[in-house]
C-alpha cells in the first residue's frame, strides 16, 4: 500500500500544481516531504508495503511494488533533495508547469525505487527522462538545447539495451517479477550478457567513465535545482539499479565482468578528480568532482562485497546531500558575483563569512573528512573494495589526495585571498536551505549505521569473501 | 565516563563557538573555548589520579560507527597515554588562553577558537582511540584543523596556499595510512587495536613469507602516514610554510598536537608494526633530525627557526620510537611540548611587541624591553638546547641512552643535539641580546598578562619537567629501557654547553655570516625540496590534468559528437535516396524484388 | 451464395454499401458536405460493430473468404479507424473545400479492400482486395488539387503501385504454376524453384503495400500530398490490409522445411533495413507530415520485426496495430487541426502557449510513437520485442531498440518545438477532429496503464 502511495502522492501533487499557480511550490515541497514521511513510515511501522496487480500478463509484466530498507534509504534521500530543490526554485517562470513536472519527476524516481518488476522498473526509469528533459530544455541555461539532447539520447541509448535485456528475459524466463527471477537464477555461464545489457543503462546514468560525455554539459545547462536532483538522486537510481538488478539477478555475470568494470571505475575516480582541479566554471567543478565520487561508488558496486556495497549506499546518501549543498552554495555564490566562474570570485570570505563557512563544510564533506558522511561512505567503500580488488582500491585511494587538491583549491580561489569580489552574506532564507543538508551530512557521518543497518541482507552478497 | 568527557568537552566547545559565537563578544568566545579545553584538562587530571591510585585501563564504549568490524566509537586510555593526554589538554589550555590576548583584535575569533577546540578533540582522539579507524579520524581531523588555522587569515594568499599545502601533503600520508589500514583489515579482519595487537604479536614470531611481506607493506604505509603527519623527510615540506598561520597555532601544531601524532602512532603501534620498518623509522628520524637542524641554523625568520627545529626534534622522537624506546620518545615528546610551546608563544610575544617583525636580523635587544618574554624564551631555548637542568637535557639523554648500542644513531643524535644548542643560542642571541637593528625592536612593548601568564607557565614546565621525570616524581607510564651511563650524560651536557656558548658568542653582537652565502641560501631554502616537489609532483599532476582535459575529455566529447554526426550523415544519405524520380524508384523497387527473387530461386 | 456467406463477408459489404450509398446520395441530395463524412463514419462504425454478429461459418464463397479471429480483428480495427479518419475529415473537407462525398466514398471503398485482404482465403481475393484498397488511395492522393505536388504524387503512387500490383500478380501466377492452386494454404507445400520465386514476388508486392523499405518510395510523397485525414487513413488501413495478407502468407509458409526459415529471414532483413533507413530519413525532415510519413514507415518496420518471428507473434502484432492506429490517427489528426496543412516543425513554436491541451495530446502521442512509458506505445514495442526475442532474433531487437533512440531524437524535436517561443496558432474552440485527437491520446495513455482488456482480446487473433 505504502509503496504505491509513494508514487501516487506526487502524481496527485502534480495535478494540484497545475491548478494552483500560487501554491505550486509549497505543494511540491509538501509532496517531497510526504515521500520522506511515507518512506520512513514504511520502515518504522514494519507493515507490509508491497502490492501486486496484474498489468500486462501476456508481456509477462506485472504491477508489483514494495519498499524495503534499501528502497527507503534512497526514497528518503530523494524526498529531502526534492523538497530542498523545490524550495530553492523560487524564481522560476511558468510555475505551474515547472512544479507539475517536478512532481512528475518525483513520482517517476519513487517508482524506480519501489518497482519490483523489470518492466515496471523500466516504465519509471524512462518516465524520469521526460520531466527532466523538459525542465532542462525550458528552464535551463544557454547551452540547454544541446545539453538536453545529449543527455536524453545518451541515456536513452543506454536504456535501449536495458529494454532489449528485459525483452530477452521475458521471452526466456517467462516472468519479469524480480522475486521470481531471483528464485530461478540464470545459470552462471549465461549471466554475463544479460548483466551487461542491464548495466548499459546504469553506467550511462551513473555515469561510469568513459560514458560521461553528457554529464558536464547537463550540469552546466540545467537549472540549479534540476542539476541538484539530477546529480543527487537521479544518478542514484543507477546505483540502486546496479545493486538490485545487476548484482541481484546476475551476480556471476557481474563478477565475470568485474575486473574490467573495476578498472574503469578506478580510472574514472581519479580522472574526475584530476579534471575537477582544472575547472573554472563552478558547475563543471561539481560535475567532475561528482564524476569522481560516482565512479568510486561504481568501484564499490562492482567489487560487490558486503562492506563495499554498504559503503556504496552510504556514499550515495552522502554524495546526494553534499552535491545538493554544493549546488545551492555555488548558486548563492554566483548570485553574488553574477557568474559561475571561479575567476570572477576571490576573497569572498571577507564579505560573506557564512557562505564561506558553509562552503568549507560542504567541501570538507565532499573530500571525505572523518565526521562527515563523505568519510563514512568513502572509507567503507574502499575498505570493502580492497578485500577483493586491492590494487584497484589502492589506486582509487589516491583520490583522497586529488580531492584535497580540487576541494581546497576551489575554496582558496573563491573565498581566500584579497577580496576581489564582494556580496551580501547569506540571508536566513538561503541558510535554511543549506543547513538541513549540512546537519544531515554530519549526522550520517557520526552515526552512519543508522543508514547502513537498514540495508536488507538479501541485497548484499550472501557469501562473504573468506580471508 | 571521564574518558568520554575528556574527548567530548573540546568538541562540545567547538560547536557552540562556531554556531553561536556571534552572539557574545570576542573575548567571551575565546574564554568559553578555553574553558572547555581546561575542563578537558580537569578530566585528564582526574584520570591521572585514578591511574595513580592503581587503575590500569579505562574504556569508554560510545556505540557503533562504521559497518566494519571493530570500527566503533570506543576509547581506551592506558598509563602510557595518560601523560600524553595531560600534556595535550594542559598545553592546549595555555595556548588557547594566550590566543585570547593574541587575537584580541581579530575578526575571525569564532572560527579560530572553534578550530582550536576541534584540534584538541582530534588530537585526543588520536591518543585515546581504541581502534585504528577512530585514530585515523583524529588523524585526518588534525589535518583539517591545521588547514583551517594555517589559512586563518583568509585575505592572505600565502596563508591560503600554506593551508592547502599542509592538508594536501598530509593527505598523501593519509592515503598511505588508509591503504595500510586496509591491509591490516585484510590481515586480521578488524580495526580494533587491542585485537590487532593480540593477533599480530604472536604471529610476528612465526610469519609466513607472504604474511611477512604483507605486514611489511602495511607497516611501511602506516609509517608514510606518520612521516607526513610528523613532517619527517621527505614529507616535511608543509611544516615550514605552516608559519603563515597565527603564532599560537604554530605553538599548537608544533607542541601539543598534530606533528607529534606520528610519534604517538609509532608508540601505540610499536608492538604491531614490522620491526624492520620501525627501525627504518629511526633511520629516517635521525636523518631528518640532522637535516632539519642544519636548515634551522640558516633561517632568518624566528618562527621558521622554530619550525625547522620541530622537524629536527620530532626526528629524535622517531629515533626513540623506532628503536622501541617508548619512554624516551614520550619523554622527549612532552618535554618538547613544553619548551616548544614556550618558544612559539615567546616568538608570538616578540611579534606582538615588534609589530609582527619576523626577521631576526631586524630584531635585537629585546631583553631590556620585554624582560618577561625574554626569561620565558630563555627557558624554552635552554630546553631546546638541552642545557642541564632544562627538560630537553634529560629527554635527549634518554634518547641517546636508547641508541647506545647503535653507534651511527648515537652519533646522529648527539650531533643533532649539538646543532640544536647552536641554533637555539643563535636565535636567542640575535633576538634578545644583539644590539637592536630596527625601530620596531627599539620600541618593543611587553605583551599583556593574558599572554604572559601561559607563556611563563610553559617556560616553567620547560625548565623543571625533565628533572621531575628523571627524578621519578612524575611517572610516564612506561619505564626507561636503558639507564644513561654517566659518560653519556657528561658528553651530552658538555656538547650542549659548548655549542650553546659558541652560538651565543658568535651572534652576541648581531648577525654574522660564517658560511658562504651559497651554502646558507641553499640551507635556508630547505635544500630545494619545495622545488623538487614542484617539478616532480605538482607540475606533472597539473600537466596530466591539462592533458586529460584537452585530450581525453575532448575525445570523450568528440566521440559523442561523432556518433551524433554519423547518425546525421546517415540521415542525409537516407533522405538522398528519396530523389523524387519515378524511374529511380521503379528501378530500386524492381531491383529489390529481383534481389528477393534471386535469393528465393537460388537458395 | 448463402446467408452465411453474406454474414461472413458482412463487414466488407457494409463498407462497400456505404460507399455506394454516399456516391448515389451525393447525386440525389444536395446536403452539406460534412454530412457525408458523418454518414461514412456511421457506416464504418457499423462495419466494425457487425463483426460481433456470429456468422455461423468460418468460411464463405468456397473458402475464398474466411472469418476468424484475425479477420474479425482487422475488420473491427479498419472500421474504427475509418470512422475516426472520416470524423477528422468533417472539419477538414470544409476548410480545404474538398468534395466530401468523394472523399468519403473512396475511403470506404478502400477500407472494404483492406478488410477483404484480411479475410481472403486465396491469393486471388487478396489481389482483389489489394486493388480495391489501392485504387481509391491513388485517387485520394490526387484529390488536393490545390497542393503543390498532389497530381505528381498521385501519378507516382499509381505508377509504382501498378508495378507492385504486377509483381504481386506475377507471383500468384508462379505459385499457381507450381502448385496448381491459388489457395493461400497451398503455399505451405511449395518446394519448386518456380513456386519459391512466386513467394518472393508475393513478399515484394505486399511489402510495397506495407511501405517497407526498399518498397516504400511512394509513401512519403503520397502521405504528404493526400488530404491529411486520408493520410491518416492510408497510413493505418493500407498497412492493416498489407500486413494481414503478409502474415496469412507467412502463416501458410511456416510449415515444415527450410522455406519457413527463409521467409522469416527475408522479413527480418526487410524489417532491419526499414528500421534503419526510415528512422534515419525521418531524422532530418523539416515537414511534420513528411516526418510522420517516415515514422509510419519505421513503425511498419517494428511490425515486420514481429512478423519475422512468425505467426506466434500474431497477438503482439495485433496489439501493435491497435496502438499504431491510435497513434497515427492522433498524430495526423493534430495536423488537421492546424491552420497550415503541411507545417514545418519550426512552425510549431509557441503552440504550447496558445493551445496547451493540443500540445499535451501531441506530447502523449509523440511519447507513444517513441515507445516511451507510460503510453501503450511502450507496451506495444515491448510485446513486439519479446516476440522477436522468443524467435531468437536478438540482433533485430538490439537494432530495433537503437533505432528507437534515433526516433526519440526526431519525435522529441517536435515536442520541444511546440515548447519554443513563437507566434504559434490562434486558439480554437472544440471540434470533432479535436475530440478524435483527444480520444486517441487518451486511448494511448489508458492502454498503456490498463492494457489488460485489449491484451486479452488480441490473444484470439491468429493470422
Amino acid at each position: 500500500m505504502i509503496a504505491s502511495a509513494l508514487v501516487v502522492v506526487p502524481l496527485v501533487a502534480a495535478i494540484l500544481c497545475v491548478s494552483a499557480t500560487r501554491l505550486a511550490r509549497p505543494i511540491a515541497v509538501v509532496a517531497s516531504l510526504a515521500v520522506v514521511a511515507l518512506a520512513l513510515a514504511a520502515l518504522i511501522s514494519g507493515a507490509p508495503t508491497s502490492a501486486s496487480v496484474a498489468w500486462a500478463g501476456p508481456l509477462h509484466a506485472g504491477y508489483s511494488v514494495a519498499a524495503d530498507g534499501l528502497t527507503v534509504i534512497f526514497l528518503a534521500l530523494g524526498g529531502v533533495l526534492f523538497a530542498i530543490g523545490a524550495a530553492a526554485s523560487s524564481r522560476v517562470g511558468h510555475r505551474r508547469a515547472y512544479f507539475a513536472l517536478w512532481c512528475l519527476l518525483i513520482a517517476a524516481v519513487d517508482g524506480v525505487f519501489v518497482a519490483r518488476d523489470l518492466a515496471l522498473f523500466f516504465v519509471f526509469w524512462e518516465a524520469m527522462l521526460i520531466p527532466l528533459a523538459i525542465l532542462m530544455w525550458q528552464w535551463g541555461g544557454p547551452d540547454r538545447r544541446g545539453a538536453t539532447l545529449r543527455f536524453l539520447l545518451y541515456t536513452m541509448t543506454g536504456s535501449a539495451f536495458l529494454l532489449a535485456a528485459i525483452a530477452a528475459l521475458a521471452a526466456s524466463r517467462g516472468t519479469l517479477d524480480l522475486a521470481e527471477l531471483a528464485s530461478r537464477p540464470v545459470a552462471a555461464s549465461g549471466q554475463l550478457l544479460p548483466a551487461m545489457l542491464l548495466l548499459a543503462a546504469f553506467v550511462v546514468k551513473l555515469p561510469l567513465f568513459p560514458f560521461h560525455a553528457w554529464l558536464p554539459r547537463a550540469y552546466v545547462a540545467a537549472p540549479i535545482p534540476v542539476a541538484l536532483v539530477l546529480s543527487g538522486i537521479v544518478a542514484k537510481t543507477a546505483v540502486y539499479g546496479i545493486m538490485r538488478l545487476c548484482l541481484g539477478l546476475f551476480p556471476d555475470g557481474m563478477a565475470t565482468a568485474a575486473p574490467v568494470l573495476v578498472a574503469l571505475a578506478a580510472v574514472g575516480t581519479l580522472y574526475g578528480a584530476l579534471l575537477a582541479t582544472r575547472q573554472d566554471d563552478l558547475r563543471r567543478f561539481i560535475a567532475f568532482s561528482s564524476l569522481s565520487h560516482l565512479n568510486l561508488i561504481g568501484l564499490a558496486l562492482f567489487a560487490a562485497t558486503a562492506t563495499s556495497l554498504r559503503g556504496a549506499v552510504l556514499a550515495s546518501v552522502s554524495h546526494g546531500l553534499v552535491v545538493a549543498a554544493l549546488f545551492l552554495l555555488v548558486a548563492m555564490l554566483a548570485s553574488r558575483t553574477s557568474s559561475f566562474a571561479l575567476s570572477r570570485a576571490g576573497g569572498l570570505a571577507a564579505s560573506t563569512p557564512v557562505l564561506a563557512a558553509f562552503s568549507t563544510l560542504a567541501i570538507v564533506a565532499a573530500i571525505g573528512v572523518p565526521g562527515t558522511s563523505g568519510f563514512a561512505g568513502e572509507f567503507t567503500m574502499l575498505a570493502g573494495t580492497f578485500e577483493r580488488f586491492p590494487a584497484a582500491a589502492s589506486v582509487a585511494t589516491l583520490v583522497v589526495i586529488l580531492a584535497a587538491m580540487y576541494g581546497l583549491g576551489m575554496l582558496r580561489r573563491a573565498y581566500h585571498g584579497p577580496p576581489l569580489a564582494a556580496g551580501v552574506d547569506l540571508a536566513w532564507r538561503e541558510r535554511l536551505l543549506v543547513i538541513p543538508l549540512l546537519v544531515l551530512v554530519i549526522a550520517v557521518g557520526v552515526v552512519p549505521r543508522v543508514v547502513s543497518d537498514r540495508i536488507p541482507d538479501d541485497t548484499l552478497p550472501s557469501v562473504e569473501v573468506t580471508r | 565516563m571521564t574518558l568520554a568527557l575528556l574527548v567530548a568537552l573540546p568538541l562540545a566547545g567547538a560547536v557552540p563557538t562556531a554556531v553561536a559565537g556571534g552572539l557574545v563578544g570576542r573575548r567571551t568566545v575565546g574564554s568559553i573555548a578555553t574553558l572547555f579545553i581546561a575542563l578537558s584538562f580537569g578530566a585528564a587530571v582526574a584520570m591521572a589520579q585514578a591511574f595513580a591510585a592503581g587503575k590500569t585501563q579505562l574504556v569508554a564504549e560510545l556505540g557503533p560507527w562504521l559497518p566494519i568490524r571493530g570500527a566503533d566509537l570506543s576509547l581506551v586510555i592506558t598509563p602510557v597515554t595518560v601523560p600524553l593526554v595531560l600534556m595535550v589538554t594542559g598545553v592546549s589550555t595555555l595556548i588557547a588562553l594566550y590566543s585570547i590576548g593574541y587575537l584580541a583584535h581579530d575578526t575571525g575569533v569564532r572560527r579560530y577558537f572553534a578550530a582550536i577546540d576541534l584540534f584538541v578533540f582530534a588530537m585526543l582522539l588520536i591518543v585515546v582511540a581504541s581502534n585504528l579507524l577512530l585514530l585515523f579520524a583524529g588523524w585526518e581531523l588534525v589535518g583539517l584543523c591545521s588547514y583551517l588555522l594555517i589559512a586563518h587569515w583568509r585575505d592572505r594568499p600565502a596563508a591560503a596556499a600554506a593551508g592547502v599545502k599542509a592538508f594536501v601533503v598530509n593527505r598523501v600520508g593519509d592515503a598511505a595510512f588508509l591503504v595500510g589500514l586496509f591491509m591490516f583489515l585484510g590481515l586480521v579482519n578488524t580495526v580494533d587495536l587491542a585485537e590487532i595487537t593480540r593477533r599480530v604479536q604472536p604471529a610476528l614470531q612465526q610469519l609466513t613469507v607472504e604474511a611477512n611481506a604483507q605486514l611489511f607493506a602495511a607497516s611501511v604505509l602506516l609509517l608514510i602516514g606518520a612521516l607526513a603527519k610528523s613532517a619527517q623527510l621527505p614529507l616535511h615540506v608543509w611544516l615550514p610554510d605552516a608559519m603563515e598561520g597565527p603564532t599560537p597555532v604554530s605553538a599548537l601544531i608544533h607542541a601539543a598536537t598534530m606533528v607529534t601524532a606520528g610519534v604517538v602512532l609509532l608508540v601505540r603501534l610499536g608492538s604491531v608494526l614490522h620491526p624492520d620498518v620501525l627501525f627504518g623509522a629511526a633511520i629516517i628520524g635521525v636523518i631528518t633530525a640532522l637535516f632539519a637542524a642544519v636548515v634551522a641554523l640558516a633561517q632568518i625568520d624566528h618562527k621558521r627557526v622554530l619550525a625547522w627545529s620541530t622537524i629536527s626534534q620530532i626526528g629524535l622522537m622517531f629515533v626513540g620510537a623506532g628503536v622501541g624506546a617508548a619512554f624516551a620518545a614520550l619523554f622527549h615528546l612532552i618535554a618538547h611540548a613544553f619548551f616548544k610551546a614556550a618558544l612559539f608563544l615567546g616568538s608570538g610575544s616578540v611579534m606582538h611587541a615588534t609589530d609582527e617583525e619576523l626577521d631576526i636580523r631586524r630584531l635585537g635587544g629585546l631583553a631590556r624591553r620585554t624582560p618577561l618574554t625574554t626569561i620565558a624564551f630563555a627557558c624554552g631555548a635552554a630546553g631546546l638546547a638541552a642545557l642541564p637542568p632544562a627538560a630537553g637535557f634529560f629527554s635527549k639523554e634518554a634518547i641517546a641512552a636508547a641508541v647506545m648500542d647503535r653507534p651511527i644513531l648515537l652519533v646522529g643524535v648527539l650531533a643533532t643535539s649539538a646543532l640544536s644548542a647552536l641554533y637555539a643560542a643563535r636565535l636567542f642571541a640575535l633576538v634578545f641580546v644583539a644590539p637592536p637593528s630596527s625601530d620596531q625592536a627599539r620600541h618593543a612593548r611587553e605583551s599583556p598578562p593574558v599572554m604572559l601568564v601561559p607563556l611563563l607557565a610553559l617556560a616553567a614546565g620547560a625548565l623543571v619537567f625533565g628533572a621531575l621525570v628523571a627524578g621519578g616524581t612524575v611517572p610516564l607510564g612506561v619505564t626507561p629501557s636503558a639507564e644513561a651511563p654517566l659518560a653519556l650524560s657528561l658528553t651530552s651536557a658538555a656538547l650542549a654547553l659548548a655549542f650553546a656558548a659558541a652560538g651565543l658568542a658568535i651572534y652576541w653582537r648581531g648577525p654574522r655570516a660564517i658560511v658562504p652565502a651559497r651554502v646558507s641560501n641553499a640551507a635556508r631554502a630547505g635544500f630545494g625540496f619545495d622545488t623538487l616537489y614542484l617539478a616532480a609532483a605538482v607540475i606533472p599532476v597539473r600537466a596530466i590534468a591539462q592533458v586529460l582535459e584537452q585530450g581525453s575529455e575532448a575525445l570523450v566529447q568528440l566521440i559523442a559528437d561523432l556518433v551524433g554526426r554519423a547518425v546525421i550523415a546517415g540521415s542525409a544519405l537516407a533522405r538522398r535516396m528519396q530523389g523524387g524520380y519515378v524511374r529511380s524508384y521503379e528501378a530500386l523497387l524492381l531491383a529489390a524484388a529481383v534481389a528477393l527473387l534471386a535469393y528465393w530461386s537460388i537458395r | 451464395m448463402t446467408a452465411s456467406d453474406l454474414l461472413v463477408a458482412l463487414p466488407v459489404l457494409v463498407l462497400a454499401a456505404g460507399a455506394c450509398l454516399v456516391l448515389l446520395g451525393d447525386l440525389l441530395v444536395h446536403a452539406d458536405g460534412r454530412a457525408w463524412a458523418w454518414v461514412g463514419a456511421a457506416f464504418a462504425l457499423a462495419a466494425a460493430v457487425c463483426t460481433a454478429i456470429p456468422a455461423g461459418a468460418d468460411a464463405a464463397f468456397a473458402g475464398s473468404v474466411r472469418r476468424d479471429g484475425a479477420s474479425i480483428f482487422v475488420a473491427a480495427l479498419v472500421g474504427a479507424t475509418t470512422a475516426a479518419a472520416l470524423l477528422l475529415a468533417v472539419g477538414y473537407v470544409r476548410r480545404m473545400a474538398l468534395p466530401a462525398a468523394e472523399v468519403t466514398a473512396l475511403t470506404l471503398f478502400s477500407a472494404s479492400g483492406a478488410v477483404l485482404m484480411a479475410s481472403a482465403g486465396d491469393l486471388l481475393v487478396v489481389f482483389i482486395g489489394l486493388e480495391l484498397l489501392s485504387l481509391p488511395l491513388y485517387a485520394l492522393t490526387g484529390l488536393m488539387h490545390a497542393a503543390p505536388h498532389a497530381d505528381e504524387s498521385a501519378l507516382k503512387y499509381f505508377l509504382l503501385g501498378a508495378a507492385a500490383s504486377a509483381v504481386f500478380a506475377y507471383g500468384i501466377a508462379l505459385v499457381y504454376a507450381a502448385t496448381g492452386s491459388i489457395s493461400i494454404g497451398a503455399l505451405g507445400g511449395i518446394s519448386s524453384p518456380v513456386g519459391l520465386a512466386g513467394i518472393a514476388l508475393l513478399l515484394a508486392g505486399l511489402a510495397f503495400k506495407a511501405a517497407l523499405v526498399p518498397f516504400h518510395f511512394w509513401a512519403p510523397d503520397a502521405y504528404v500530398s493526400a488530404p491529411t485525414p486520408a493520410t491518416a487513413f492510408m497510413a493505418v488501413v493500407a498497412k492493416l490490409g498489407a500486413f494481414s495478407a503478409l502474415l496469412r502468407v507467412g502463416a501458410a509458409i511456416t510449415g515444415p522445411g527450410a522455406v519457413a526459415v527463409d521467409w522469416r529471414a527475408s522479413v527480418a532483413v526487410i524489417a532491419a533495413v526499414t528500421l534503419v533507413l526510415a528512422n534515419l530519413a525521418a531524422l532530418g525532415q523539416q515537414s511534420l507530415k513528411r516526418l510522420l510519413a517516415y515514422s509510419s514507415i519505421a513503425h511498419a518496420g517494428y511490425i515486420a520485426v514481429a512478423a519475422s518471428a512468425g505467426v506466434v507473434a500474431s497477438a503482439a502484432i495485433a496489439f501493435y496495430l491497435v496502438v499504431y492506429a491510435a497513434l497515427t490517427l492522433g498524430a495526423f489528426g493534430i495536423i488537421t487541426l492546424l491552420e497550415n496543412d503541411d507545417p514545418r516543425i519550426d512552425d510549431l513554436h509557441g503552440l504550447a502557449r496558445r493551445r496547451p491541451l493540443l500540445v499535451v495530446a501531441l506530447g502523449v502521442i509523440l511519447l507513444g510513437l517513441t515507445g516511451l512509458p507510460p503510453t501503450a506505445g511502450f507496451l506495444a514495442k515491448v510485446y513486439v520485442f519479446e516476440a522477436a526475442m522468443g524467435a531468437q532474433l536478438a540482433w533485430l531487437v538490439v537494432l530495433g531498440v537503437l533505432a528507437s533512440v534515433v526516433s526519440a531524437a526526431y519525435y522529441l524535436r517536435v515536442l520541444f518545438a511546440c515548447l519554443g517561443e513563437g507566434e504559434g496558432e490562434p486558439a480554437r474552440g472544440p471540434s470533432v477532429g479535436g475530440s478524435v485527437v483527444v480520444i486517441a491520446a487518451l486511448a494511448v495513455l489508458v492502454l498503456g496503464i490498463v492494457p489488460g482488456p485489449l491484451l486479452d482480446a488480441v490473444q484470439s487473433v491468429r493470422f
